[in-house]
């Protein structure tokens, strides 16, 4: 007690020199302007503010207003707990420290200059942060880069597959060619040497053989073209008036073998029996049929092949169910692909067969739809529409011409050769001919003499073929126009009809196609 | 008049000052100037002033000083969709506002809008939506969508506030 | 199988003469593409050549010649003077093949 009593003079007298350094100092800072402050009670009026205040843009405060309404940060802060506000910057005022102190019955709210703080941190932090958005820009560029590079390693992939596909498909379709093309040739050999020596039966055979190799071969061919033709925009359609009963009978004509020599069925079911006559492409929709009937007997070992085939609503629907071997679901998505073929299916082709098919209906403004379940077999639904028309059936037989060969034909073709061979062929049929050597001639003499029909050439000097044609039709010369040509192209074929040819025949032309054909088309205008 | 303090925050760069800037003054700087501390603007939005904080952006080195949230009335989070990180950060700030100052009215904004980069995908759409934000893909260069963004906010602090008291 | 004519040999065996001078006039298409590649003009008059071959050969039974030919009169506007060269060299050799 004493003791405390001693030193308690001393203790003040500290207390005291402390007080007082810490008023100088806080004088002098006052003095020198470092610092400004506002005493508020704690409803934020004021009780006091510092006289340089105004320095920090805080000019207009007095004692009892409201301190939030004249300083906007104030707004929603506690006036009883103690706040640190390093660096704030209001509009048009240096950066300052705030921090609120409060006590029992007041707040003191300190303002401090933090200029110096503020322009050191400014230039740290904005170099650091312009840093890492460059790294960000850094590395979303890698990012982009990455990206481009795998959608080019796909692309590539997707090119050596496309190429992988071409390539298979080229050794696939040589395979394809190479069987059918031995046999043909095998038999034709064995037929030539023992052509005196066996049975008409055995010929017989081995000529169906030949045939049948040949077929093939022509339809590999034709599914070839037609990708190339449908590629190129090629292939028009060319709808007419059909008994659909009769495609389908002919199409189970043709199939019926192919099923039986493997030991399946194949069922034709047709709703209505018979099935009306339509408007339709005949060949393409044969086409259609023998492709996925085809491919059903193809694929299918045991079991059968069903088709069933209605007619309603001016639409033709087809059904064909088989007991194959399925599709994969994997698989499934490939079907459709050119060129594809299931991989060990111990199976040729060229891969085209459902691809043209597809693009046939969809041009016919059908749908083709497949569904399989693999080791329990496949439906491929395929609806067209087929707009009903009423067929005349006029006997055909009725008018044939009895001398097909004895007919007039004016042949006009440049080729000396063709010219030649062709003329002799028509003549050793007991035709008269009359040959010249272009356009202008054709149309020259076309005028004085008469004719039953027209050879033409479309390649000629002078006047080509679709402009004498034109200029006959032009003059009101009807007679049958049959073009030949070298070109396989549709768009000749097309521009042919449209300048008024009645018939169009690729060369090389057997003498007998022309034939049969100069006599279907005189048959056609006699029945005008 | 009325006054609600309310905070912008995001990670740096994101445009929490640009959008600032073009709400309350209709302008808009190119030129990138990193925001030390925070940055007090005012505007009058319905008899209300809005007494905005526009708060220093979250780097990798400095995590943003709450102390400038205290006592704010709404929060404006802030993303740049040119840069999915700082849209993931939207949730870290989220919980760190929650805890400073509780529950109070937040809005989303996902900034650069107009630029080709920009991109907010369903996955990160939805679960910003599940926290019960408004999201607004807002572009301080076009001012597209700005003043909704505020606008929604100031109207969602008003709804809670006049169920409660008022500050 | 109806026998052929004296005639209808008597042309054949004149198109089969014909060959080497087709031969002759394919060589001369193959310098000129590879010395500095056919005219314009050149490649319409090799066009229309090819039709005609196209078309004879067949008719004189050399289907080889007639297909390759329409291949390449169709393909021709799509082809790399490299190509065309190689092709043109191929239905040289076809015809030289065939005339013998």
């Amino acid at each position: 007690m004493s003791g405390y009593t001693a030193h308690k003079g001393e203790y003040l007298n500290q207390a005291m020199v402390d007080v007082a350094r810490i008023a100088k100092i806080t004088r002098q800072l006052y003095e020198r302007q470092q610092f400004a402050y506002l005493l508020v009670d704690h409803n934020w009026s004021v009780i006091e503010a510092s006289a340089n205040l105004e320095n920090y843009g805080f000019g207009d405060v007095r004692v009892g207003d409201d301190a939030r309404e004249a300083i906007d940060f104030l707004v929603g802060l506690d006036s009883h707990s103690t706040l640190d506000l390093p660096i704030v910057l209001s509009p048009s005022q240096n950066p300052v420290h705030i921090v609120l102190l409060p006590e029992d019955e007041s707040l003191t709210v300190v303002l401090m200059d933090a200029s110096r703080d503020y322009e050191q941190q400014q230039l740290v932090q904005q170099k650091a942060n312009e840093n890492e958005l460059l790294l960000a820009q850094q590395r979303q560029l890698m990012a982009d880069l990455e990206q481009t590079q795998a959608a080019l390693v796909t692309k590539n992939t997707e090119l050596r597959e496309a190429s992988r596909l071409q390539s298979s498909f080229l050794s696939g379709v040589s395979h394809e060619f190479r069987t059918p093309l031995a046999a043909l040739l095998g038999y034709v050999d064995v037929l030539g040497e023992r052509l005196l020596s066996q049975s008409q039966e055995e010929s017989e055979e081995q000529l169906k053989v030949i045939r049948r190799s040949g077929r093939h071969l022509l339809s590999l061919v034709e599914n070839l073209l037609d990708h190339g033709k449908f590629d190129a925009g090629e292939v028009v359609l060319n709808p007419q008036a059909i008994d659909l009963q009769g495609i389908c009978d002919e199409v189970h004509a043709m199939l019926h073998q192919g099923a039986a020599s493997k030991q399946i069925a194949l069922e034709f079911d047709t709703t209505p029996t018979p099935l009306p006559s339509c408007l339709i492409d005949d060949s393409r929709l044969r086409q259609i049929m023998l492709n996925i009937i085809g491919n059903a007997i193809k694929f299918t070992d045991e079991g059968k092949v069903q088709v069933i085939a209605q007619c309603a609503d001016e639409q033709f629907s087809l059904r064909i169910r088989d007991t194959g071997m399925g599709i994969s679901k994997d698989d499934m998505q490939n079907v459709m692909r050119p060129f594809w073929q299931a991989p060990k299916n111990g199976k040729v082709g060229t891969g085209l067969g459902l691809t043209i098919t597809e693009r046939i209906v969809e041009m016919m403004g059908g749908q083709l739809k497949i569904d399989s379940e693999l080791g329990v077999g496949t439906t491929v639904d395929i609806t067209i529409p087929a707009p009903l028309i009423e067929l005349d059936q006029p006997d055909i037989n009725s008018n044939r011409a009895e001398h097909i060969g004895a007919r007039r034909y004016l042949l006009a073709e440049d080729d000396p050769d063709i010219a030649a061979l062709l003329k002799l062929l028509l003549v050793e049929q007991g035709a008269e001919v009359t040959h010249v050597e272009n356009g202008q001639q054709a149309i020259e003499i076309a005028e004085r003499e008469e004719f039953d029909v027209i050879l033409m050439d479309l390649q000629m000097p002078v006047l080509d073929g679709y402009d004498a044609t034109k200029s006959l039709r032009d003059r009101g010369d009807k007679t049958p126009v049959l073009v030949m040509t070298a070109s396989a192209i549709e768009a000749d074929r097309t521009r042919a009809e449209e300048v008024g040819c009645d018939g169009y025949l690729i060369k090389p032309v057997a003498v007998h196609e022309v034939l049969s054909l100069a006599d279907e088309l005189l048959q056609n205008q006699s029945a005008v | 008049m009325q006054k609600r303090k309310i905070c912008m925050v995001g990670d740096f760069a994101v445009g929490k000052t640009s959008l600032t800037q073009r709400f309350v003054n209709n302008s808009f700087s190119e030129k990138y100037l990193t925001t030390i501390g925070v940055k007090i603007d005012n505007v009058v939005v319905d008899d209300t002033k809005l007494i905005i904080w526009d708060v220093a952006g979250r780097d990798s080195l400095s995590p943003i000083n709450t102390n400038y949230l205290s006592g704010a009335a709404g929060i404006v989070m802030v993303a740049d969709g040119t840069r999915p990180e700082t849209v993931e950060s939207l949730h870290t700030l989220a919980e760190m506002v929650v805890e400073k100052i509780g529950q109070v009215p937040c809005v989303v904004a996902i900034n650069k809008y107009d630029h080709n980069a920009f991109k907010l995908d369903d996955e990160q759409q939805n679960k910003l939506t599940s926290q019960g934000w408004d999201i607004f893909k807002t572009s301080a260069l076009t001012g597209d969508k700005v003043p909704e963004l505020f606008q929604v906010l100031n109207n969602a602090i008003g709804a809670v506030t006049s169920v409660g008291e008022e500050a | 199988m109806k026998a052929e004519s004296d005639q209808v040999r008597a042309l054949r065996s004149r198109y089969k003469e014909s060959l080497p001078e087709k031969a002759a006039l394919v060589r001369e298409w193959h310098l000129q593409e590879t010395s500095g590649g056919i005219s314009e003009a050149g490649v319409d008059e090799l066009s229309s050549w090819l039709h005609k071959l196209a078309g004879s050969a067949g008719m004189y039974e050399y289907q080889e010649i007639s297909d390759f030919s329409r291949s390449l009169m169709q393909s021709m506007p799509d082809l790399s003077s490299q190509e065309l060269a190689s092709r043109l060299k191929k239905l040289e050799l076809l015809l030289e093949g065939a005339a013998k």
